[in-house]
């Protein structure tokens, strides 16, 4: 990742707050599944985040299939630091607003 | 992967649209992340779609479609991203090939075992050949050290019918040639000896060859001070002027920058020394192969080309060298030879009826007694380059096999099939680059080995070390090696069918199946190498069966605790023969009192010791029976009348010479059996009378027992012994027979002679029993490297094998554990494996007796007393194979009885 984009800030802060599943981040940032998906899939390739599957458990016990997750790297924190210096303001702005819009 | 819950709930309608909108745009994704990617989707469509209440659902239907299209084409981008970038940046080939060779260095530290093998045995098939290589090199295709070295050639004279066929000229011989040839550009004379060089240290023997200007100008050579020989010392009447080597100069003078214009005592006679001749002209007795058989000279000395030398026609002592002109053939220059040697046996008595001069290029002179052995030795490791290339190709087709499935995957996810074969290869390459590096450094201790093994039994030794041309053609021999081995698994390869191999479950389709009758690549290969090592086997095997009957020839002498040197004695203290005589006397005297000295005798030319000394004799009452007046050639000899009984020669008739035979006394001879048989024939000898070497008759009085007299496999030559009190030599080998180890003597003996007279030096001490061994180093060292090289070629033959079996077993565990289970005992189990491998080793064996049969002739002359067919070498020979690759068939088919039915049938 040469540069992170502010979409791409705004998922990566997302998973930061432990919004780990797709339909998560999109409802805590607003942003819609043609964006988070493709960045979600851009940050795994360059190691910034790392995805696994949610417990069968979980999964079964709500009568569904299991979803996959995202979980930030070390790697992640430090292109989220990066990002946060060049976003600060609009950072703290959406860290206090939340989700502005509905989300998808 | 995603699992469904066992009991869905019923679904909303934009579930099931979404859902096939996402397996419609599931194509988009490629292949070997798409199933991740639909499981995915699976478990969001589920949470965010079937979970969320009915009025919310089209609209975040409508919004999630378009989002599912975009990320599968943002995934497919991604995926297809690296690729891509390759062909678009000028770097990407070379950051390609930097990945193809991390993965190919991870799949090879993934297999230690198999590496360790490949590079194993590639190294050593790299290593001995480029280590034989190097020596051929040297020795055959290196042209010598002179300007226009391809066509300088050495004379020969001879006579037909007599034993002897290199001799030396006379200088009036030299003349006629050089002034009756249109055919050479230039010819050069020289002659050899040995001197006793004084007033500088321990005395020591100096070797030299005198020469004419001429003979700088024919071998080039720069003076490092002062000036060489030149047209001045040619003329009548000059005084004979030394030019020092390089060598003596810096070991006799320290390199004494003033050397120039000092004088230096040879043997008694003052020599003003005039230059010293640059370090690196080479002075052996390989190329200058004087009559005194002085292994390095160490001096030049002018030769004066007076009248009274040049119409000499007694002294054969000259060697004769000569430059062709352009253009002129060695045949050429032959057919011109024919004609001077028809001429000189026409216009003079001398050399007689017979009379030839035989033309040898210079470097066949030097090399060829060495040529036929190194170019067996050449195609021996040719050969082993083989077997090596073979079993690794085997290694590697075993392991494309087992990896069939992994590289099916890869192409079923889209890696192209160029580029599984440019894998394979760069993998290969990385072998082969291994091999080729651990290769070379074999080749470097190699022929290190080479010099050290080699040192008595080759010519120019000085000159080899490993050479750039030789590290090129093992760079050749590397990369022809990775082609041929790495093409042929990726040629496989190509012809899979990708889906029946992942479908086969990993067994691979090429070992499935009837494995155990198959004849495939694989089984050809091992068979070739059991041939082809076989046949190596054999001929060493061969050459260890000629040594060993070498080895038990009787030379006719006790060689056991026997110490041998030599002195010359010159000078004008010397010049009497008297002086001569009482020294060798007194030396006798001394060394045969020491304690542990059973025995002392001289003689002035020892068996198995350089140096040469024959000639015509007259026999009193034989007509040669081609009624020719030629005489008999024989060797002369002076000995002391100790000499017989400590070499143990049996006197067979008559007596050996004793005190009766003074200087004064009657001239009287031995003779050796087949000269007695030969010139004699029903008379008597004992009482006949020869003459020759003594210019009056003299008288036989006895007959010793022939001996070999300098190659075991050598008939002994026609000799005649005479008492050194009237041969009184000046040059004389010493015999010691000891009671215990004879070098424990060798300071003692520099001591007497030391004490008798501190000008004489102690030369060549070596134990007799060494210097017969030394006689069949060149043999023992082709045999050496021979057994050697047949070993690994059996080896990796073995290794070869051994891998096919067991991969075979591997591939086939699933047929052998249904065999067991159906009720197969184990033998049957191990009978049928083995009866595989022994099927491949038998059609081995017969192809490699065929090509041992074809191809050992060509090493007849190499043998001795054994037939090139001989049968109990290619029976126990192959009988060794046969159970060396029964053993290494046995592991493996062990190992299949130990297949345990249940889990094999399982695997399934």
């Amino acid at each position: 990742m040469r540069r992170i984009t502010y979409p791409a800030a705004c998922v990566l802060q997302a998973l930061s707050k432990g919004r780990g599943y797709g339909f998560d981040i999109m409802e805590h940032t607003s942003l819609p599944s043609g964006t988070v998906y493709p960045l979600l899939r851009r940050f795994e390739r360059a190691g910034l985040v790392r995805s696994g599957w949610e417990t069968p458990e979980e999964a079964f016990g709500n009568r569904r299939p299991q979803r996959r997750n995202y979980q930030l790297t070390d790697k992640g924190r430090e292109a989220l630091a990066r990002a946060a210096e060049r976003y600060r303001q609009h950072l703290e702005i959406f860290d206090d607003a939340g989700p502005r819009t509905r989300p998808a | 992967m995603a699992n469904h819950p066992e009991k869905a709930t019923s679904l909303p309608l934009a579930y099931h649209l979404l859902d096939a909108w996402m397996r419609a745009v599931a194509w988009i994704v490629p292949g070997m992340v798409q199933g991740r990617w639909r499981a995915e989707w699976d478990g969001e469509l589920w949470y965010g779609v079937a979970g969320k209440p009915r009025g919310r659902r089209l609209g975040t239907a409508a919004a999630l479609a378009v989002g599912m299209l975009r990320d599968a084409i943002a995934l497919r981008r991604l995926e297809l991203s690296d690729g891509r970038r390759v062909r678009r940046r000028g770097d990407g080939i070379v950051r390609f090939f930097l990945s193809d060779v991390r993965h190919s260095l991870r799949m090879l530290r993934k297999a230690p075992g198999f590496t360790a093998i490949i590079v194993l045995t590639l190294s050593l098939g790299i290593g001995s050949t480029t280590a034989i290589f190097t020596v051929v090199n040297a020795l055959m295709l290196n042209p010598l050290p002179f300007p226009d070295a391809d066509r300088l050639v050495v004379l020969w004279q001879g006579r037909t019918g007599m034993e002897i066929e290199k001799d030396w000229f006379s200088p009036a011989q030299f003349v006629d040639i050089r002034d009756r040839n249109d055919v050479f550009a230039d010819v050069t004379m020289s002659v050899g000896g040995a001197v006793t060089m004084t007033g500088r240290g321990l005395p020591r023997e100096v070797g030299f060859i005198r020469v004419t200007s001429s003979f700088f100008d024919m071998f080039g050579g720069t003076p490092t001070l002062g000036r060489l020989v030149d047209r001045g010392d040619d003329q009548d009447g000059a005084s004979m002027v030394a030019v020092l080597t390089h060598g003596l100069w810096q070991s006799a003078f320290g390199g004494e920058p003033d050397v120039v214009g000092q004088t230096i005592s040879f043997s008694g006679r003052d020599f003003e020394i005039v230059g010293v001749l640059e370090p690196d002209f080479l002075l052996d007795d390989e190329i200058f192969p004087t009559v005194s058989a002085v292994g390095h000279m160490d001096l030049v000395l002018s030769m004066a080309m007076s009248d009274a030398r040049m119409s000499t026609r007694g002294s054969e002592n000259y060697n004769i060298f000569g430059r062709l002109e352009p253009g002129v053939t060695v045949e050429q220059a032959q057919a011109e030879m024919d004609a001077v040697a028809e001429y000189l046996s026409e216009a003079y008595e001398d050399p007689g009826a017979g009379f030839f001069i035989q033309v040898t290029p210079l470097l066949d002179e030097v090399v060829g007694s060495v040529r036929q052995g190194l170019v067996v030795l050449l195609a021996s490791v040719g050969v082993l380059l083989l077997i090596a290339c073979g079993n690794v190709a085997n290694l590697l087709l075993s392991r494309a096999n087992a990896r069939e499935r992994e590289l099916a995957v890869r192409a079923a996810v889209g890696a192209g099939r160029g580029r599984l074969v440019r894998q394979l290869l760069t993998e290969s390459t990385m072998l082969a680059l291994l091999g080729g590096g651990v290769g070379v450094g074999l080749a470097v201790a190699g022929v290190a080995l080479l010099r050290g093994v080699g040192e008595l039994s080759l010519p120019r030794l000085g000159e080899i070390g490993v050479h750039g041309s030789v590290l090129t053609f093992a760079l050749v021999t590397t990369l022809a090696t990775t082609i041929v081995f790495g093409l042929l698994p990726a040629l496989r390869l190509s012809g899979i069918n990708v889906a029946d191999v992942i479908k086969s479950g990993g067994r691979g389709t090429l070992g499935g199946g009837a494995i155990w009758s198959r004849f495939n690549l694989s089984s050809g290969l091992v068979i070739a190498e059991i041939g082809l090592s076989l046949i190596l086997l054999i001929g060493g095997g061969l050459l260890t069966r000629s040594l060993g009957a070498l080895q038990q020839i009787d030379p006719g002498f006790a060689a056991e605790r026997l110490l041998t040197f030599r002195f010359s004695l010159s000078g004008e203290s010397y010049a009497e023969d008297a002086a001569r005589i009482e020294f060798v006397d007194e030396l006798e005297t001394r060394l045969a009192a020491l304690p542990g000295v059973s025995a002392v005798g001289g003689i002035s030319r020892l068996p198995f010791a350089p140096g040469v000394a024959w000639g015509n004799i007259a026999v009193e009452g034989y007509v040669p029976p081609d009624g020719g007046d030629d005489g008999v050639v024989v060797r002369f000899r002076g000995v002391t009348s100790g000499y017989f009984r400590t070499m143990g020669y049996t006197v067979l008739q008559g007596r050996g010479f004793d005190a009766r035979d003074r200087p004064d006394g009657l001239s009287v001879a031995l003779i050796d059996q087949r000269l007695a048989e030969k010139v004699f024939a029903e008379r008597d000898p004992i009482g006949g009378r020869i003459s020759g070497m003594i210019d009056e008759w003299a008288e036989v009085v006895g007959v010793v027992a022939p001996v070999k007299d300098g190659a075991l496999d050598g008939e002994p030559a026609f000799t005649a012994y005479y008492p050194n009190t009237q041969f009184a030599a000046g040059r004389m080998y010493v015999t010691v027979k000891t009671a215990g180890e004879p070098q424990a003597l060798a300071g003692v003996i520099q001591q007497i002679v030391a004490e008798l007279d501190d000008r004489v030096a102690v030369v060549d001490m070596t134990p007799m029993s060494q210097r017969v061994a030394d006689s069949l180093a060149q043999r023992r060292f082709s045999m050496r490297l021979l057994q050697a090289f047949s070993v690994i070629a059996m080896l990796l033959a073995a290794v070869g094998i051994y891998g096919l079996v067991s991969y075979r077993v591997s591939q086939g565990t699933h047929e052998l554990g249904m065999r067991m289970a159906l009720g197969a005992p184990r033998s049957a189990i191990i009978t049928m494996v083995l009866g595989h491998g022994m099927a491949l080793a038998g059609i081995g064996v017969v192809l490699g007796l065929a090509g041992a049969f074809g191809l050992t002739r060509l090493m007849t002359a190499m043998l001795y007393d054994v037939s090139p067919t001989d049968g109990l070498t290619y029976a126990s020979v192959s009988a060794l194979l046969v159970f060396i690759t029964l053993y290494a068939c046995f592991v493996p088919a062990r190992r299949a009885t130990r297949v345990d039915p249940l889990d094999a049938l399982r695997a399934e």
